[in-house]
């Protein structure tokens, strides 16, 4: 392996006498054995047109990835301020892909169309050359053979500690000599604390043996469809779309309570306190390591259905074009992102992805538009 | 049809060229070198030198090292838990904690470039031996440096040399690790050069980090011997607190106090320091810190209560509806109290006798020492951090000696400090003082002295008092402070103290940062290795 010295970005200059000194480092191994990434691919598919209305195109895919460029941590005594990249590992894709239109003038001057599509993928990693499981804490997301690649990783939840009782029986609050323990992933719980699973039952919950994968974000499904039709001068156009399936992390500001000084979420008013006890909400604190352990009850669903785009025109008939000395004039008015059907808690299920509720991104808008198209 | 097929023959034979250059795309980057031709002359080995030296800034102002280490401790709060010390203070860090993990990367970058730098000089024929002494001796001193900054924080870690191979490391112990780390130090102070003024490492930065290394171990006498050491070398007190710690005084000539900083300058890089805890409300100074200065007459506000019982009187002269007037010197140099003047220039800011409240203070201090009230711009700071003064030493020389020797031969250090700000000697105050009574005052003196410079979170693990004094921290009640008429006690005016940060310290778990959980993911020889309780 070489090692290489290079002028990065941040280049590492150091101050002498009041001036910068230009300085130089060894930033990371050049990895001599790094290749591209080999897809192959096999599909077969299926176009048929039925009726002359009707027309239908399916796909089935498998799709192999091989010698994937991830980025594996590495030891921090290394020294690299980044970490290496290597050809880690193998997944496989397989899905299928599915369209159908139709067009049809039912009557005279009424046309309906209609389309839709829908693509399911399944992805798994299938090898990760000997390394696997790669675990990223900060992401909290797990390479592992067998499971879908970036999937969740954390503790699964059983409620909430309504008492102190219920937490001397879970875990082990207490040593030998009275001291206590920070059985709680490495903090010591309290009543209207979420109550993790204690998957090997020795009474502390810890990141390397109380952690399960906790879902896929990418979703199942995507899938869309739009319906319309025509009728004399109108026409009407609507366009749905959505996902099911994927999920992601929930952090920051919506969940933890007075994150870096901001006002809490709407559902904190229903957390849990020793006049209010709930199994649902934990309870309000102050600690920010509290709410970064991840786990099921911060995971959100991505699903979606979201009407893209509802579109309703007039197109000026030719009779009245002609005294107006135009060719053509079509009015319209039209809406995006009209409405969402969600679980989601955050802002944006279309925009969110593994860290979805990132409450400095901004959503995608509401629009009205309303417009005139004008032919000479 | 014809047609067709005469533009597919053209284009496969378009093609064929593309398929057979499959390394086409393969290019050399221009800005990546071999280590093995890199140093070529002197000027590419201080550059790589510079490499490590960069090591001592923070990626980010707001990291605010090693100041940030007093809100860890019982000198400070800080209420912004986005500074990651918050949690630290209170005791509900965890593996997964940020400053562990940030302090242990920094740590290893600068001791792997160390290495590198040492790998490369000893394969080197473009410099000559002089030249690879000094460069050596530098690096060895900053690997020494980094390596015993480990160990404090972490315990056992892992021993890597420039001959190490690049593969996963095991911890080591703290014994393997600290003689190594003494054989660099003790060659750097046989090849480094003297230097005043800090600016690169020497010979007396060498010396003292000895010289911090053996009292960690508690080897008192060789810490007398490397005092002694700097002090034959010519290092002295500088004769104004104030300025001893704004840009004035650290780039003048003349001072011969500072061992090492790291280096700043106006306009190119910033330390922030003004920023960081006169603008910013990063650091509530503790109402604990604040009473332990003494009054100008020597002698404590509260009875000093030694380990065996014995006791340092208060002096009954005491005003405690005037707290702040008759104080030790230090006092007003180190930290704004209530209804002082408060200035900073940068942001207009000006009050005569400063509300706490008014700025978001909550404990009632604010730390004053390194802040310059005249800077234009927080932002162009060219002040640099102290990290290795003379005034420390004198403190270690004044511990050793006390433990070793009794109170006798520490009396002369402390007077010292005390002549250099105009405070009464500690010979005239408190003659009497026993090996275990002068062991508090000296723990006290060396609290108010070096306070706000980031020693008080080891200082309180080496003494073993940490569980002592990581209780609830204290501070004024900010809300009984809002109008000041005269200084006077009345109504709007009024010092009660209160609670502002709850903590707890589990002493079989918190002396010691946990190796980050980072590392013990990426490095199966650490898997099961952590320190205990985390």
């Amino acid at each position: 392996m070489q090692v290489s010295i290079s002028y990065r970005s941040v280049v590492p200059n150091y101050i002498w006498n009041k001036q910068y000194y230009t300085g130089s480092s060894t930033s990371y191994i050049a990895n001599k054995d790094l290749t591209w990434e080999t897809t192959t691919q096999k599909n077969i598919g299926l176009d048929i047109v039925l009726f002359k209305t009707l027309s239908f195109s399916g796909d089935f895919y498998i799709k192999e990835t091989d010698n994937i460029l991830m980025q594996l941590p590495v030891s921090s005594t290394f020294g690299f301020t980044e970490d290496p990249w290597t050809n880690a590992g193998k997944m496989r894709n397989i899905g299928y892909e599915l369209t159908a239109s139709y067009s049809k003038e039912v009557i005279k001057e009424l046309e309906l169309h209609g389309s839709a599509s829908l693509s399911y993928n399944k992805n798994k990693v299938l090898d990760l050359k000997g390394q696997s499981p790669i675990l990223n804490n900060n992401k909290g997301i797990i390479q592992m053979e067998g499971l879908p690649i970036n999937t969740l990783y954390g503790y699964e939840i059983e409620g909430i500690y309504q008492s102190e009782e219920e937490i001397h029986e879970h875990l082990q609050t207490f040593d030998r000599d009275g001291n206590p323990v920070h059985s709680y992933s490495g903090l010591i719980a309290a009543p209207g604390d979420i109550r993790f699973k204690d998957q090997n039952g020795d009474g502390i919950i810890d990141l390397d043996n109380d952690r399960v994968p906790l879902g896929n974000p990418s979703p199942d499904y995507l899938f869309s469809f739009s319906l319309g039709g025509r009728y004399k001068g109108f026409d009407v156009t609507a366009f749905f779309q959505g996902v099911l399936g994927g999920k992601g992390w929930s952090l920051g500001e919506l969940v933890s309570p007075f994150f870096n000084g901001y006002s809490s979420a709407a559902w904190m008013v229903d957390r849990w306190t020793p006049e209010n006890p709930n199994n649902t909400y934990q309870r309000v604190f102050h600690d920010s390591q509290r709410a970064s352990i991840r786990s099921a009850y911060y995971v959100e669903d991505l699903s979606y259905l979201r009407l893209k785009n509802l579109e309703v025109g007039y197109t000026v008939p030719l009779h009245i074009m002609k005294k107006i000395k135009l060719s053509g004039a079509r009015i319209f008015v039209s809406g995006q992102n009209l409405f969402t059907l969600t679980k989601f808690k955050g802002f944006d299920p279309e925009t969110a992805g593994l860290e979805s509720t990132k409450l400095y991104d901004y959503p995608l808008l509401k629009t009205f538009t309303t417009g005139l198209n004008v032919t000479f | 049809m014809k047609k067709n097929f005469y533009l597919s023959i053209i284009l496969s034979v378009c093609m064929l060229p593309t398929l057979s250059c499959s390394d086409y795309l393969d290019t050399v980057p221009f800005d990546k070198a071999s280590p093995d031709t890199f140093l070529s002359d002197i000027e590419q080995a201080r550059s790589l030198l510079a490499g490590i030296y960069n090591c001592f800034y923070d990626d980010s102002p707001n990291y605010m090292y090693p100041y940030t280490l007093e809100n860890m401790c019982d000198n400070s709060f800080n209420p912004n838990t986005w500074e990651s010390s918050t949690e630290i203070g209170k005791g509900t860090h965890t593996s997964t904690s940020w400053w562990p993990e940030y302090k242990w990367t920094k740590d290893w970058q600068a001791i792997s470039r160390a290495n590198s730098l040492i790998r490369g000089l000893n394969g080197s024929n473009n410099l000559t031996q002089a030249e690879i002494t000094a460069i050596t001796a530098e690096t060895r001193f900053l690997r020494a440096w980094f390596y015993f900054d480990l160990v404090t924080f972490y315990g056992r870690v892992p021993l890597l040399d420039e001959d190490s191979p690049l593969e996963n490391p095991a911890r080591e112990e703290i014994e393997e690790v600290m003689n190594f780390a003494y054989a660099d130090v003790e060659f750097a102070i046989n090849n480094l050069p003297h230097l005043t003024g800090g600016e690169y490492a020497s010979k007396g930065s060498a010396y003292m980090l000895k010289m911090r290394m053996a009292q960690y171990e508690y080897d008192h006498q060789t810490v007398i011997d490397c005092a002694k050491a700097i002090e034959e070398l010519g290092f002295s007190l500088y004769p104004d607190f104030q300025t001893l710690f704004l840009e004035d005084g650290n780039s003048d000539p003349s001072n011969k106090e500072v061992i090492l900083k790291i280096n700043y300058a106006t306009d190119i890089l910033s330390s922030n320091m003004t920023m960081l805890w006169y603008h910013w409300s990063s650091f509530h100074t503790t109402l604990d810190l604040v009473d332990c200065f003494f009054t100008a007459n020597g002698l404590p506000i509260k009875d000093l209560v030694a380990e065996d019982g014995g006791t340092i009187q208060k002096d009954y002269t005491y005003n405690p509806d005037r707290p702040f007037n008759n104080r030790d010197p230090r006092l007003h140099l180190s930290i704004l109290c209530p209804g002082y003047e408060y200035r900073l220039d940068a942001e207009s800011r000006y009050q005569e006798h400063w509300i706490p409240s008014h700025l978001g203070n909550l404990s009632g201090f604010r730390p004053k020492k390194g802040a310059n009230p005249y800077l234009e711009n927080t932002n162009n700071d060219g002040n640099d951090k102290i990290l290795m003064r003379y005034g420390e030493v004198l403190l270690a020389r004044a511990e050793a000696e006390n433990e070793l020797n009794g109170p006798a031969n520490a009396y002369p250090l402390i007077d010292q400090l005390r002549e250099r700000v105009g405070m009464v000697t500690l010979s005239e105050s408190l003659p009497g003082l026993t090996k275990s009574t002068m062991r508090e005052l000296i723990r006290n003196e060396r609290r108010i002295e070096l306070f706000h410079e980031g020693q008080r979170y080891l200082d309180i693990r080496r003494w073993g008092i940490a569980e002592k004094v990581m209780v609830d921290a204290i501070g004024l009640d900010v809300s009984l402070l809002t109008v000041y008429t005269n200084g006077d006690i009345q109504d709007k005016w009024k010092y009660e103290s209160m609670v502002i940060d709850k903590r707890t310290f589990n002493k079989n778990r918190d002396y010691l940062w946990p190796i980050p959980q980072k590392e013990i993911n990426a490095n199966p020889a650490m898997k099961g290795d952590q320190n205990p309780n985390y």
